[in-house]
């Protein structure tokens, strides 16, 4: 009897070994490797807005594109502050703004999201701060795999999250 | 024992064994991702706050003064800490909680250095009895701003000979202040200008120049564009003949010379129409630097690295006498070079050091910062023209705490002109090139030398209230050049030959003169506070 | 003849988690040093363009070398986007109200060593963005062993991956 207890539990902790364990930490690798991708393309995104001063429909379309490519879904949250003044106002020097002296007002995804769709693109002026996070909205296998073995309750989630800020110039 | 029974103790030791090294390179993994994203953000910070700086300067007609420039470094330091709490703020950090974890900003300008670090608010006396306690600024209080401006200088002191500060640059430009003595007899002296490296057999007197064996002639009118409101309020938008001194330029429509200002125009008296007509800068640049040799030569002919006055114990690298070799003293090895770099590196490092120490007084965060060493790669680019310097200390991540530093070089500013901001355009097909491409010799008089801040985008509010754009000094089919500054394919100059060797070797008579008279028509052109006496 | 049956599974059995078991992970966690490994030299060599604005044929042959010595085989993709300003520049010289569009145009692997073998260097100027990506091409021992197991599909299984990029912050001369 006892032998056949010893026999089932070790069947059973070797299956759970060689199956369970190595899918958990293949899952993580992935996760490494996806994050590392999202990172690179949310920088390559904002250092595009960046330079080129102008946020349009098909380049945001594109992002998300490319985004889903990598295999999970993502809340994207774009941030725009938008500078009052503009340095080439001309007013008398000590009544002129410059870059970074005001704060800005905030514009967010919804009111982006409306902008586009009237104009098809956003013009932006030098100055203005552009900030984007990409944050994943579907578990990811690894994290499947780790409720699956610990039962995890809440935040204790694995995201793969990437945000960039940058400056229009 | 049963196999079974050895093989489920095999199994009890060897599981938390893996199970801890998973999850220990695991948590080296993220500590370096987290570091090298850390240093990401750290130099997009400090590249937005360069860009605002540099657009703030560029689009500014008093960006050279004192109390404008200190203007926009706040507005540029504001930025960094803008896009540093927007970069971190997936992670809670706001600017007031970053604050604590950067100890200080440099600002490495042309002839010193400022430092944006926090300091105790102390009042003395007379503001204790005036002011009650409910002012913004508070006595003892910790308040974050911009330190005095401290120069590159050292001061040298020979018994009986003289007895003299001199203040450095990131260029050849210096300035001498202090005694000497005149035939035993005691003077005061004030003098400035670039040291250059004449040759035996140039001849400069009071109204002509030679530089290298290459004459050096008055220049034809420099015309650029320039959108303004003139006196009746209208908005124009012209191209026009101008002459820049002391930082301003001065335009002509053929009849009267003005210069504008946010716009509008001032009226100028002092520079007249012939003066922009036939720019004689290069010239003047010339007998300036000149002159300085000679005053040098006659009474600071020995200066050496043992005349240094070294009250705060400062290990300068002994030089030896500095003014020994003219011909070569603007290469890069030359004595004075040398001593010039130690100078800079020994202030900046001696100052930052006990800033970044105290910083341990003014944060709440129990790290202990210091400052990091700062590699030659490093100093190279600090040296190359005006930089940011920003610290990120403290922060933990994983194992380790995150100790960073990133610096940032301003290219593209009017404080300095380099050796390689000199772009040749050759007039038939209105293409800028840099002079080391390929095909520049033999172009006689279709080349012409250009400041390339000059060409970059400046931007003005036109009648109709739209923000308008405009380049100074590009023509309207003007094209960057491909293969040398777009894209770098098509270069003469061989990898690890200086600009210096370049232009002196491979370089024929007449693109030589076009370079050097664009050089010093330019420097000369610069605002510098000079008093001679 | 159930006592031996059952003897020989457990022997079995106890023979895959004394040999079986251990070889796979400490082939994982090789794979993890290697990863790492890769992570850091594909940051450092970014960095240092971005922060000199050239790519270096010594430091170029150094990354490569170091990448060889975790005993794998890597494929390297660099892509250059270089900044093209004339168009925007004629686009605001009509319209002097049009920003104008910066242009970026890519420069791959091939061209870059033609230019490294020709000059040395490769010169880059502020405002162009550089990306590395790094991927192993061959089987690590623990994809031999997976594989063994389990039969992994997917031609382009890569389980170390590395990928860097940004804006190059100084003109390269």
């Amino acid at each position: 009897m006892n032998d056949i207890m010893i026999t089932i539990t070790i069947i059973v902790l070797a299956g759970v070994l060689l199956f369970v364990v190595p899918l958990v930490t293949m899952g993580d690798k992935v996760d490494d490797i996806t994050q590392s991708q999202v990172e690179a393309l949310v920088s390559n995104y904002v250092d595009e807005i960046r330079s080129t001063g102008k946020f349009t429909q098909e380049g945001y379309d594109k992002f998300l594109g490319d985004l889903s490519a990598t295999g999970y879904t993502y809340d994207v949250e774009i941030e725009i502050k938008v500078m009052d003044e503009n340095p080439g106002k001309k007013t008398s020097q000590t009544v002129k703004d410059k870059i970074g002296e005001n704060s800005s007002y905030s514009k967010f995804n919804l009111q982006i999201e409306e902008e586009l769709k009237k104009y098809g693109i956003t013009e932006l002026n030098p100055g203005d701060i552009v900030v984007v996070t990409a944050r994943n909205s579907s578990t990811s296998l690894s994290q499947q795999m780790k409720q699956f073995v610990y039962k995890i309750v809440g935040n204790d989630k694995a995201d793969v999250v990437a945000s960039k800020a940058g400056m229009v110039q | 024992m049963k196999i079974q029974s050895l093989a489920i103790i095999f199994l009890i030791i060897i599981l938390p064994i893996s199970l801890v090294l998973t999850s220990y390179i695991q948590t080296r993994i993220d500590t370096i991702g987290l570091q090298a994203t850390y240093d990401s953000k750290l130099n997009d910070a400090t590249y937005d706050a360069l860009k605002a700086y540099q657009i703030n300067s560029l689009n500014s007609d008093t960006s050279d003064y004192t109390n404008s420039k200190m203007r926009d470094i706040k507005a540029s330091v504001n930025t960094f800490f803008n896009t540093m709490s927007s970069g971190f703020s997936t992670l809670g950090y706001t600017k007031e909680t970053l604050q604590n974890f950067v100890p200080a900003l440099v600002y490495t300008m042309y002839d010193g250095y400022y430092i944006y670090s926090p300091y105790r608010n102390t009042w003395d006396a007379e503001t204790n009895d005036t002011h009650g306690t409910d002012t913004s600024y508070s006595n003892g209080e910790n308040l974050y701003g911009l330190k005095p401006y401290v120069y590159y200088s050292c001061r040298y002191q020979k018994v009986g000979r003289y007895d003299i500060v001199i203040n450095y640059s990131l260029d050849n430009y210096i300035q001498i202040q202090g005694y000497v003595y005149d035939n035993g007899k005691i003077k005061t002296v004030s003098r400035s200008g670039h040291l250059l490296g004449f040759y035996d057999s140039d001849v400069v007197t009071s109204t002509t120049a030679m530089y290298r064996g290459i004459n050096i002639t008055p220049e034809a009118a420099l015309t650029e564009n320039i959108c303004y409101y003139d006196t009746n309020g209208n908005f124009r938008n012209e191209n026009l003949k101008y002459i820049k001194k002391n930082g301003t330029k001065y335009y002509t429509d053929g009849s009267k010379v003005f210069s504008v200002l946010n716009g509008k125009v001032i009226m100028q008296n002092n520079v007249s129409v012939s003066e922009i007509n036939s720019n004689r800068n290069a010239i003047n640049y010339y007998i300036e630097a000149y002159e300085l040799q000679q005053f040098i030569k006659r009474y600071l002919g020995d200066l050496s690295t043992d005349d240094i006055v070294n009250k705060t114990g400062n290990e300068y690298y002994n030089a030896g006498k500095i003014f020994d070799d003219w011909r070569n003293i603007e290469s890069e090895t030359s004595k004075f070079n040398t001593h010039r770099i130690d100078v800079i590196k020994n202030s900046i490092v001696r100052n930052l050091s006990i800033v970044i120490s105290n910083f341990n007084n003014y944060s709440g965060v129990t790290t202990n910062f210091q400052m990091p060493k700062l590699t030659d790669e490093d100093w190279d680019k600090i040296m190359k023209n005006i930089s940011i310097i920003t610290f990120l200390q403290g922060i933990n991540i994983g194992g380790k705490v995150y100790n960073g530093y990133s610096i940032i070089t301003n290219t593209k500013n009017e404080d300095i002109v380099m050796p390689d901001s000199i772009y040749i355009l050759t007039k038939n097909d209105n293409t800028f090139h840099k002079i080391t491409e390929k095909g520049l010799n033999s172009q006689g008089d279709n080349i012409l030398g250009i400041y390339d801040i000059n060409i970059e985008r400046r931007n003005i509010e036109n009648s109709k209230g739209e923000l308008m754009y405009y380049y100074p000094a590009f023509p309207s089919n003007g094209t960057l050049s491909y293969g040398s500054i777009v894209s770098q394919d098509n270069i003469a100059k061989l990898p690890n030959q200086t600009l210096n060797d370049y232009i002196n070797n491979n370089c024929d008579d007449n693109l030589k003169k076009v370079y050097y008279t664009a050089l010093a028509r330019e420097r000369y052109g610069l605002y510098r506070q000079k008093l001679k006496i | 003849m159930d006592d031996i049956l059952i003897s020989i599974i457990g022997i079995v059995l106890a023979v895959i988690l004394m040999f079986i078991f251990p070889l796979m992970t400490m082939a994982d966690r090789t794979d993890d040093i290697s990863q790492l490994t890769a992570k850091v030299l594909t940051n450092e060599f970014v960095d240092d363009i971005r922060k000199n604005g050239k790519i270096e044929k010594d430091k170029y042959n150094q990354f490569i070398q170091n990448l060889g010595s975790t005993g794998n085989i890597y494929n390297i993709e660099i892509e250059v986007k270089v900044l093209d300003e004339n168009p925007s520049r004629r686009a605001t010289q009509i319209s002097d109200t049009d920003l104008g569009k910066k242009v970026y145009y890519s420069v791959f692997n091939s061209q870059i060593e033609d230019t490294l073998n020709k000059n040395k260097e490769y010169y880059l100027k502020e405002g162009d963005i550089v990306t590395v990506s790094v991927k192993n091409i061959n089987q690590t021992i623990a994809q031999q062993l997976k594989n063994f197991f389990y039969s992994v599909i997917g031609e382009e299984v890569y389980v170390i991956a590395a990928s860097h990029g940004g804006i190059v912050l100084a003109t390269g001369q």
